[in-house]
Formats: structure tokens, sequence, C-alpha cells
């Protein structure tokens, strides 16, 4: 009972998320799609979670490793002879380099930690806003490269031709290891040490907190986990532009971790499923809705506008977020004393 | 020569714009610790209301389009911001995004999301020649109204009891509490010249693009808020001085890099950002009393 009590946070998301999926399986190729698609997002914001969450320093820039890991994965996995006609300057080991759809994501999601690495250098010295603007400014960078090094990116053009091999089960399966490992993680060691530095920072250096290098830990994990997101955005969407990983997508996250509960992992889960979910609903409503002897026309910009007034009543009514910055808990009723 | 001082107006014109955003930001980072996104979205409202008011005589135009902005901000305030006071710094500025996403989104639904062009008097689009240079008109009416709001501000914060006030909660709005400042009144006094900053700025924008669009005011507030790193965070001065300094940075910048860079050149503005952010949190230009306080 005390197990099933201490991974039920885990457990419980799991059989949220596998629930939605195995229910969409029955449904259109349409929300099959839209499931699939909330399933990235759920990836995305553990991702971002898993830093912003457990260190309380927003992140501007976080999907940055996105960008990272969708690039690698379009230079991993399209087939040699047509990354010859795509990317002709390519450098040479990159241009034979080619790998199975499982060991790519591994590779990926390595390679996307290790440009963490690099970036938590300077970055986890800053403190809160800093380090968001900082942040900020590595999404701007990253996006001017990604816009302009045509030799490895295409340039502004759309990178295509990558394999499309994210299914809904194939994205089920990452989205539950990744809550476990940032589950993981925050139960573990280290993660207890920074959220006691986000709780109160000074009070946690006083007894021996190492805040610079348990924020260091978290920012690669956290790359890890978004390069998995990327990477299974690559190859859900086969197609992609600087732009998919820029202000729009760095916004929405960011709203969907605030609007589930910034504190908390199931915060991080909640939020990016049901804001993913109502985004599809607004789109149909935007696309014009038929409710029987009803007909709504629709109309462009309605989606957005729907959506944004659902942040702003969710936070000025809650405004820790859906969960309140709590994770899921197992209640179950005490047998009565004999 | 020539061209030397041709950039030189460039600079200054450009720098006067960034100056009045920054300064917008800067307030209201200042009083509510709060990195207001939705500030671009004043700018856009500022656009939309020159082109509604088209009909009027230019002045009064651009005199109802700024009310129209000061409205909109005062609105905002009341709905989205004031539920939230005291809030983490996350919850603001997701509430922030939120209003800029909602005013972005409902632009598009009533005014749709093509351009609409916003015709304002010739004079204003022409140039005065004084001997080989030729200055465009807009570019002495953005200087010249940035000269006059910053000095009618200067004066206000630091001669009328409201701008002292103001400048107290900004230093530090607990303690500014504590001896009589009224919390409302300083935050609604804020939004409403932080929105006629905005105002003009949208105006200004306007007058050099011509069109106005739903996502008109996202890049320029971008570059302010940069303006407002440089000057360090929460200072008002520190916040004008950043937006001179980066338009002349922009300038120079985008006549000194190689053709080959210039793509990079916005890769280049925030590369340095970061090393200010590293090396300067508390700005560049560092100035007698420092507003960054927690």
């Amino acid at each position: 009972m005390r197990i099933a009590r201490a991974i039920w946070p885990v457990v419980g998301l799991w059989v949220v998320l596998a629930a939605i999926q195995i229910f969409a399986s029955t449904q259109s190729l349409v929300f099959q799609r839209d499931v699939v698609d909330m399933l990235i997002n759920v990836v995305l914001v553990v991702g971002l979670y898993t830093f912003a969450g457990n260190s309380g320093v927003l992140s501007f820039g976080q999907m940055s490793f996105m960008a990272v890991g969708a690039y690698a994965t379009a230079i991993l996995t399209i087939p040699q002879i047509q990354k010859g006609f795509l990317l002709p300057d390519l450098p040479g080991f990159l241009a034979d380099a080619h790998l199975a759809t499982f060991p790519a994501a591994i590779v990926v999601g390595l390679f996307t930690a290790a440009v963490a690495a690099v970036i938590a250098l300077p970055i986890v010295r800053l403190a809160g806003l800093a380090a968001s603007l900082a942040m900020f400014a590595v999404l701007v960078i990253v996006h001017e490269v990604a816009r302009n090094w045509d030799a490895v990116t295409r340039g502004s053009r759309t990178m295509i031709g990558v394999p499309t091999n994210t299914t809904g089960t194939v994205a089920l399966l990452w989205a539950m290891a990744m809550i476990a490992v940032a589950f993981a993680y925050q139960r573990s060691n280290s993660g207890l040490r920074l959220r006691s530095a986000r709780e109160d920072e000074f009070a946690a250096r006083a007894v021996g907190v190492d805040v610079t290098r348990e924020r260091a830990i978290a920012f690669v994990l956290s790359g890890f986990i978004i390069g998995i997101g990327g990477f299974l955005y690559a190859q859900f969407q086969g197609a992609f532009d600087p732009n998919a990983f820029f202000t729009e997508i760095t916004f929405l996250t960011i709203a969907m971790l605030v609007i589930g509960g910034m504190k908390s992992l199931a915060g991080a889960v909640i939020g990016a499923a049901s804001v993913s979910l109502l985004t599809n609903l607004f789109d149909s409503i935007e696309n014009g809705l038929d409710l029987g002897p009803v007909h709504f026309g629709g109309r462009p910009g309605l989606s957005a506008l729907l959506l944004a007034s659902f942040f702003l009543a969710v936070l000025v009514w809650r405004r820790q977020g859906l969960t309140g910055g709590r994770e899921l808990q197992l209640r179950i009723p005490r047998r009565p004393a004999a | 020569m020539t061209t030397f001082l041709q950039h030189c107006i460039d600079a200054i014109s450009l720098g006067s714009l960034y100056a009045l955003l920054a300064l917008g930001i800067a307030l209201i980072f200042g009083i509510m610790r709060l990195l207001n996104f939705a500030h671009g979205e004043l700018i856009t409202i500022g656009g939309y209301s020159l082109w509604l008011f088209r009909d009027l005589p230019a002045l009064l135009q651009i005199a109802a389009a700024v009310a129209v902005v000061v409205i909109a901000a005062l609105i905002i305030e009341r709905i989205a911001f004031r539920p939230l006071r005291g809030a983490d710094g996350a919850v603001l500025l997701v509430s922030s995004f939120a209003v800029s996403f909602l005013l972005q989104s409902l632009a598009i639904v009533v005014f749709g999301s093509r351009a609409k062009g916003v015709a304002l008097p010739d004079w204003l689009s022409s140039n005065v020649n004084v001997g080989s240079l030729r200055i465009p008109v807009i570019s002495i009416v953005t200087v010249a109204s940035a000269a006059v709001l910053l000095s009618a501000l200067g004066y206000f914060f630091n001669r009328t009891p409201m701008g002292v006030q103001m400048r107290a909660a900004a230093e530090n709005f607990g303690t500014a509490r504590l001896v009589g400042v009224r919390a409302d009144s300083v935050i609604t006094t804020a939004f409403a010249i932080s929105a006629l900053l905005a105002g003009i700025a949208g105006f200004l924008l306007v007058a050099q693009g011509g069109t106005v669009t739903a996502n008109m005011g996202t890049a320029p507030v971008l570059i302010a808020f940069v303006a407002t790193i440089i000057g360090g965070l929460g200072s008002l001065t520190g916040a004008v001085y950043g937006g001179y300094f980066l338009g002349v940075v922009t300038v120079v910048l985008q006549v000194a890099l190689p053709l080959s860079l210039r793509p990079y050149r916005d890769a280049f503005v925030y590369l340095a950002v970061i090393f200010v952010l590293l090396l300067r949190p508390q700005g560049i230009i560092v100035l007698r009393t420092s507003l960054l306080r927690a």
C-alpha cells in the first residue's frame, strides 16, 4: 500500500494519458492526431517543468532544445539519398549518418542534453528574471541560426522528408517514460535539494545546497526531455521550419505549465493535456460548428481568442493553476479497526 | 561626412522610439514586478484607432487614438492585473501573455488578418533638405516627441507629489505603502503613463510603416525589453538610456557588419544581451540608485 501511494503520482498520470489514447484509437483520424499532438505537448511541458518547476526559474528559451532535437532528428533519420537532395552542403560525416528510429531518439536526446550542458554553464549562474531573459536571448539566437544555416537546417525553407514514425502508441510510451524520469528526478536527492532552493534560496544555501550545480543538473535533464519532444514532433509532422520552435510554442508551453500548476508534475501533465485538447476544440469552433439545428459560422482568430480568455479566467480564479501545485494523491479509505 | 550624419539621425530617431517603449515597460516593471508583454498590443490598439478615426483632422485623430489606448490600458489593468496583485511573477507574466494573445486574436476577429493602410498627412512622409542632408520629417517628429515627453515626465517624476510617490513605489513598493502611498492610484497612473507612451509610439510606428497589422506591436516590444535590460531592469532613467544605446547599436551593426554576417544581426544583439546579464546584471549604465531590489 505504501508503494502504491508512493508511485501513484506517476501511475495516476499514466492511467489518464493511456485512457485518452485508448479512447482516441476508437475515434476519427483527426482526433487521433489531436491526441498525438497532446502527448507531444505533454513531453515538452514535462521537460520545461523539470527545470522551471523544480528550480522556480521560468525559462523563456527551453524550446530552443526542441529545435535542436527536431533538426538533429531530421539529420539522423532522413534516408541518405533524399538527404543528398535536401541538404547538399551537409558536412560528410553527417551526410552519411543514419540511425534506426529508437537509437536515433536516444542519440537526439543525449545530443540535446549536451547542448543544454554548454548553455547551462552561464545561464544557471543568473538569478530569477535575468535567467529567464537570458534564455529568451538563447531562443532568439537558436532561431536566427536555424533560419540562416542553410547547409544544415535548410535555412528558412521547410525541412521535409522526416520519416513519420510517431504514432499514438509511440507518443504515449515516450510521454509515460518522460513522466517517470521527471518524477524520479524530483524525488532524487538532487531534485529535493533544488526544490528546497526554490522555496528559500538563502536557507538552502545556508544548509549547504550548491544551487548552481543542482540547477545545472535539472537544466540538462530538461534539455534531454525537450530534445525527445523535438524528436517526436519532427517524426510526427514530417516537415517543419524554424518558426515552429519560436515564440508561439514558447508562450504556449509556459502557459500550459502555469495553467496546470507550475510546482507539480501533475500540473505540467494536466496543464498540457487540457490546454491541447481545448485548443483543438476551439479550432473546430473557429472552422464552424454544426450543433444540430444551430449552425455556428466560425471566424479566423476566434480559437486564439477563446484560448486566451480561458487562460485569463483560470489565472484570475486559480492563480496556483488547476492542480494548485499538488501531485495526484491516492485516497484509499482506511479499513475500519477491528 | 554626410553619410555619417545620416546614420546619426537614423540612430537618434530609432533610439527615441525605443526609449519611449522601454520607459513604458520599465515603469510597470518597477512598480508591479510585471514584464508587460501586452505593451505591444497597446501600440496595436493605437494603430487601429488611428485607422478608425481616419476621417478626423490629423491632430484630433492622434489625440483620440492616444486616448483610446489609455482607456484600454486602464481596463486591462482592472480586469487582468488587479485581481492578481501580489501573485507569483510567473503568474503575472502568463497573464500578460494571455492579454497580449487575446488582443491580437481580437484584432484578427474584428479587423481581419490583412494589413490596414492608414493615411496620415503627406508632410509626415516628406523630407527636409539641409545642404546635402535629407532629413525625413518623421525622424524630426520622432525625436521631438520623445524629447517633449521625456522632459515632461522628468518634471512629473521630480517635481510633482504623484511623481515622487511613483518613484518611491518603484524603489520599494511595500515601504512606500507604509508611508502612505496609495497602491491603486500609483498603479493606475503608471498604466496611464505607460499607455500614453505606447500610444505615441504606435502613432510614430504607423507613420513610418503606413500600415497596421494585428501583430505590429510584438517586435518593437521585444526590442524594448532588451533596452530595459541593458539599462538595468526597473531603472527608469536606465531604460531611456538603454533605448538610445540600442538605437545606436542597431544602426552601427547594420552599417558595420560584413555582408555575410548581416542576417545574424539579431543573434549578435541577443548575444550581447546575455553578456550584459552575466557581467553587468545591474545594467551597462549604473545609476546612483538601482531600483532592482526584491
